[in-house]
């Protein structure tokens, strides 16, 4: 009796402490209620900030970042002459507190800076190739060389003219000529389409991108040609200017990639037959997600991910599902 | 009800069946627990939901009034376009000959007084040539006009206005790259020309950001809860998330809701539950949504869920405690009593039996107490029986000594005072009067064992002289063992034996050997003689009882030596007999050492010390 006693002492005890700590718990979940998750600072750092052709990769970040609670930094940069100017805006960015870093590269050859320990790091459409290390959040460039291409190829059925191609190269004096590992990718996209086609590109312009108008009108001066990929959205909005204005009604046709707006204008003028434009809203939208994810979650992996593209005309531009990729809702 | 009486039933059955006896302040206050939890439960779950409910209500009523809000803005804005397509249709074109009249005037003032909400006013032929624009600005080379939505649908109904879903303008070149999201408004109207009158378009086309601050301003809360528009189809004009929309990141289920009709409803959408409420906008049909996901209700409620399950367990450890006390309070008079009986059960014969608490359980201590009183003396009254019982069988055995040898040896007397031998007979009534003091020993059963040895002495005389000296007789007694207690007249009996059964028929003298000694700590006093001894059935019969071993005798045998001592010192003393034919018999006297004392003597004498040991040895 007297056993028995003292085991019903022992479960009321057991059953007071669990009442207790039931009570810490649920007191614990009522003040906590009303706390939102930690909000993670990340800094968006992108060569030439305030370019057209961000805006619609910017909204996207901007709506990422409301959708995960992000306290964004769009930093403000001007044209990076090489990877130590972007890493100097990153451990500064670093400094201010930034836990995330989304960044894009664009050096020929540059190592990858060190960045600091700690610090989650998502690329954007960089020309480094750093895919072993850090994730990519990028178009596949090979199939944007493809697609201009073939979009050339499907409005010219029976071309017999001369095709020129011009692209981007890395940057001034000796690396002029250099590429980038994106435009490398784009280059050998449309040649290899072109070959397969049985067409021969009658020259290959590269178009630095620090070049003078004058430099540039000279480089220009030489060539002609009867239809023109351009593979770049710099390398359109120039062939616009240096070519198609140059020759008018005699200027190459014009295939490009691109995404500002005035390559859209271009195209809607008619002076550009095709364009391909990456789905930027998608990559910014994607690139914060992914980094938003990583910082609640430290231990999960962060994917590369490759974002769509669209090839619109003259006639299907204002298709109303085309109109609400290519042009911001907001300007 | 059939159903409830059958489980009723099978919850007893199955409660009975797995009973376990638990004390009753566990029963009390396991039943004032679960009663009183149940009850907590219950009433924290029924005003759980009444809150839940509550909240849900003001939610949707809080939707159907930012609902109405927006559409009153809505309208009200839409009416204000209305009005500057009416004040250019009926205050502008009708009153003018474009043979001989411009619009354009007109339309730049009107365009200037609006130009916040507006992107352009233009109007067209029923070609598509343009009659006039504001403001000003080039038209795009080879534009389709007539193919535009806005102008189908304008030539198609034209008794209507017509106000388009959001779209790029594609009307007018803008060299600075710039494109606008507009929604078109836009109308038949009758041109005149030359005093004939022509169909055209009037179209103007609203800046679309003027919608969407309209709209942004019913999302501006953080909480999951969101407003959208769109067109009588369906058709998406703003959605929070739109981009994200366009851009297959989200989902909507805008076709559906756009076929709701105006109110609160619930839908199930992507796997989650939503209460969806809908108001349509005055003569656009345009259908305004609101959606307030099912799970913001959880998080918004989660701290007041938090709240109340700490309120029921607080509440529940203060009725657990208040229970415990309670229950220990009113249980304490029966615990008080049964720790009364424990003590009782333990051994202790005079327990202090509690009597108190309430009126039944007083009047069970009450009954207890007395029980025990009872049994007690009940007890005691069969302890006192048993030593009177054993007394008195002590007596009769002693008893029957004295006739006998009284007889015997009076008998011996009266036949030597016949034969004058007086000296003899004087001799002889003194060791008989020294036999009878020993014998009486002041009525104590239990003497030293020198008197023992005396009175054999006494006896032997006696018999010695009766015999004729017969028979010798010889007493080898230790002097340690003198001052040891024995019970009286055992030696005596044993003398008696080995003189009728040993040496009375030998032919030749015979010897009776008396010794007295002390061995592993126990007494033993042996009486041997040399006389004709005893088969071993015999000897083995001799201590059981059977009385018809003795061929002849004074009567008192063995056996009354034998239970005499096992009745005093207990089952480990007593006699042992050990006997061959032609060779004598050895009747050996076990007794416990204990020196002779009157505290001693008082122990034995009243049964104290075998009782408390189950044998003298616990005397030592």
């Amino acid at each position: 009796m007297r056993s028995k006693w003292n085991r019903n002492r022992v479960w009321f005890c057991m059953l007071i402490l669990a009442m207790l700590a039931a009570i810490a718990l649920s007191y614990y979940g009522m003040v906590n209620a009303g706390k939102t998750r930690k909000v993670h600072k990340v800094s968006v750092i992108v060569n030439d900030s305030g370019s057209e052709r961000w805006i619609a990769m910017r909204q996207g970040i901007e709506q990422a970042a409301d959708d995960c609670g992000i306290d964004l930094n769009y930093v403000t940069t001007g044209n990076f002459q090489s990877v130590e100017e972007t890493a100097a805006v990153i451990r500064r960015e670093t400094e201010s507190g930034a836990e995330g870093i989304i960044v894009q590269f664009t050096s020929v050859g540059a190592d990858m800076p060190p960045f600091p320990s700690g610090i989650s790091v998502m690329l954007l459409e960089s020309d480094i190739e750093p895919q072993e290390v850090y994730p990519l959040t990028a178009p596949d460039n090979y199939a944007l060389g493809s697609a201009v291409a073939e979009a050339f190829l499907a409005a010219e059925e029976a071309f017999g003219g001369k095709v020129g191609v011009l692209y981007e190269a890395a940057g001034k004096g000796a690396k002029q000529e250099a590429l980038y590992p994106a435009m490398q990718a784009r280059l050998a996209g449309a040649r290899e389409t072109l070959e397969r086609a049985g067409i021969e590109t009658a020259w290959e312009l590269a178009l630095a991108p620090d070049a003078s108008p004058e430099k540039t009108a000279e480089r220009f001066s030489g060539v002609s040609a009867d239809a023109v990929l351009a593979l770049g959205n710099n390398a359109t909005e120039a062939a616009v200017d240096y070519l198609t204005d140059r020759d008018g009604e005699n200027g190459p046709k014009l295939y490009g990639i691109g995404c500002s707006g005035k390559a859209v204008y271009y195209l809607d003028r008619g002076e550009i037959q095709s364009l391909v434009v990456p789905d930027e809203f998608k990559m910014g939208y994607q690139s914060v997600a992914n980094m938003a994810r990583h910082l609640q979650y430290p231990l999960s992996k962060t994917e590369s991910s490759v974002v769509d593209y669209l090839v619109v005309n003259r006639d299907n531009l204002y298709d109303a599902d085309n109109q609400k990729q290519l042009f911001p809702l907001v300007q | 009800m059939i159903g409830i009486r059958n489980f009723y039933g099978r919850l007893t059955s199955y409660i009975r069946k797995h009973r376990v006896h638990q004390s009753i302040q566990l029963t009390v206050m396991l039943s004032f627990t679960v009663v009183s939890l149940l009850s907590m439960v219950v009433l924290g779950v029924s005003l759980y939901n009444r809150f839940a409910v509550r909240m849900e209500d003001m939610t949707v009523e809080s939707s159907k009034q930012l609902l109405n809000q927006t559409a009153i803005n809505l309208e009200s804005y839409l009416r204000s376009m209305r009005r500057i397509s009416d004040a250019m249709y009926y205050s502008v074109i009708k009153d003018k000959d474009l043979a001989t009249e411009s619009l354009e005037t007109e339309m730049n003032l009107l365009y200037e007084a609006n130009k916040d909400n507006l992107i352009s006013i233009a109007c067209y032929t029923n070609e598509g040539g343009r009659v006039a624009a504001a403001p000003l600005a080039t038209e795009k080379n080879g534009i389709d006009v007539v193919g535009q939505r806005w102008f189908t649908e304008a030539t198609g109904q034209m008794e209507n206005l017509h106000f388009s879903t959001p779209h790029v303008q594609n009307l007018f070149d803008d060299n600075s790259y710039r494109y606008y999201w507009v929604i078109s408004l836009s109308r038949a109207v009758e041109l005149t020309n030359n005093g004939n009158s022509t169909l055209g378009v009037l179209l103007v086309d609203m800046n679309y950001s003027s919608i969407e601050q309209l709209l942004k301003k019913a999302n501006t809360d953080n909480s999951s809860e969101y407003v959208y528009l769109t067109d009588s189809n369906g058709e998406i004009i703003y959605h929070p998330r739109q981009k994200l929309i366009y851009a297959n990141l989200f989902e909507e289920n805008n076709v559906a809701a756009a076929a709701y009709e105006d109110g609160t409803r619930e839908e199930e959408f992507g796997g989650e539950k939503r209460l969806v409420t809908v108001k349509t906008v005055s003569y656009t049909g345009w259908k305004i949504v609101s959606v307030v996901p099912k799970s913001s209700f959880n998080m918004g409620l989660y701290g007041t869920r938090m709240f109340v399950i700490l309120l029921v367990l607080l509440l529940m450890l203060m009725i657990v405690l208040i229970n415990r006390l309670v229950s220990a309070r009113v249980t304490k008079p029966l615990r008080r009593l049964t720790a009364s009986v424990e003590e009782w059960e333990a051994g202790n014969m005079s327990p202090e039996i509690y009597v108190g608490g309430s009126m039944e359980v007083e009047y069970l201590g009450k009954t207890l107490r007395s029980v025990v009183g009872q049994l007690r003396q009940l007890m005691q009254d069969i302890l006192v029986e048993q030593e009177e019982k054993r007394k008195s069988e002590l007596d009769a055995l002693q008893s029957q000594i004295n006739p006998h040898f009284l007889y015997n040896t009076l008998d011996s007397i009266v036949w030597m005072i016949e034969g004058e031998r007086y000296e003899d007979a004087v001799f002889m009534i003194t060791e008989l009067a020294s036999l009878f003091r020993i014998s009486l020993s002041r009525g104590k059963t239990i003497i030293r064992v020198a008197d023992e040895i005396l009175h054999a002495k006494n006896y032997m005389n006696i018999q010695k002289i009766r015999y004729k000296n017969k028979f010798r007789v010889e007493f080898r007694i230790d002097e340690q063992i003198l001052n040891c207690c024995t019970v009286k007249l055992v030696i005596q009996p044993l003398l008696e034996n080995a003189i009728y059964y040993g040496v009375e028929s030998m032919e030749d003298e015979g010897e009776i050997t008396v010794r007295g000694f002390s061995r592993d700590g126990d007494i033993f006093i042996e009486v041997q003689d040399n006389g004709l001894g005893m088969t071993e059935d015999t000897v083995s019969r001799l201590l059981v009882g059977n009385r018809h071993v003795r061929g002849h005798g004074s009567g008192v045998g063995l056996i009354n030596v034998h239970t005499r001592i096992q009745l005093r010192f207990g089952k480990n003393y007593g006699l042992e007999i050990e006997s061959a034919p032609d060779e004598g018999t050895t009747a050996r006297i076990h007794l416990p050492y204990i020196e002779y004392s009157d505290e001693t003597l008082e122990s034995l004498e009243s049964g104290k010390l075998r009782q408390m040991g189950g044998g003298a040895a616990d005397a030592k």
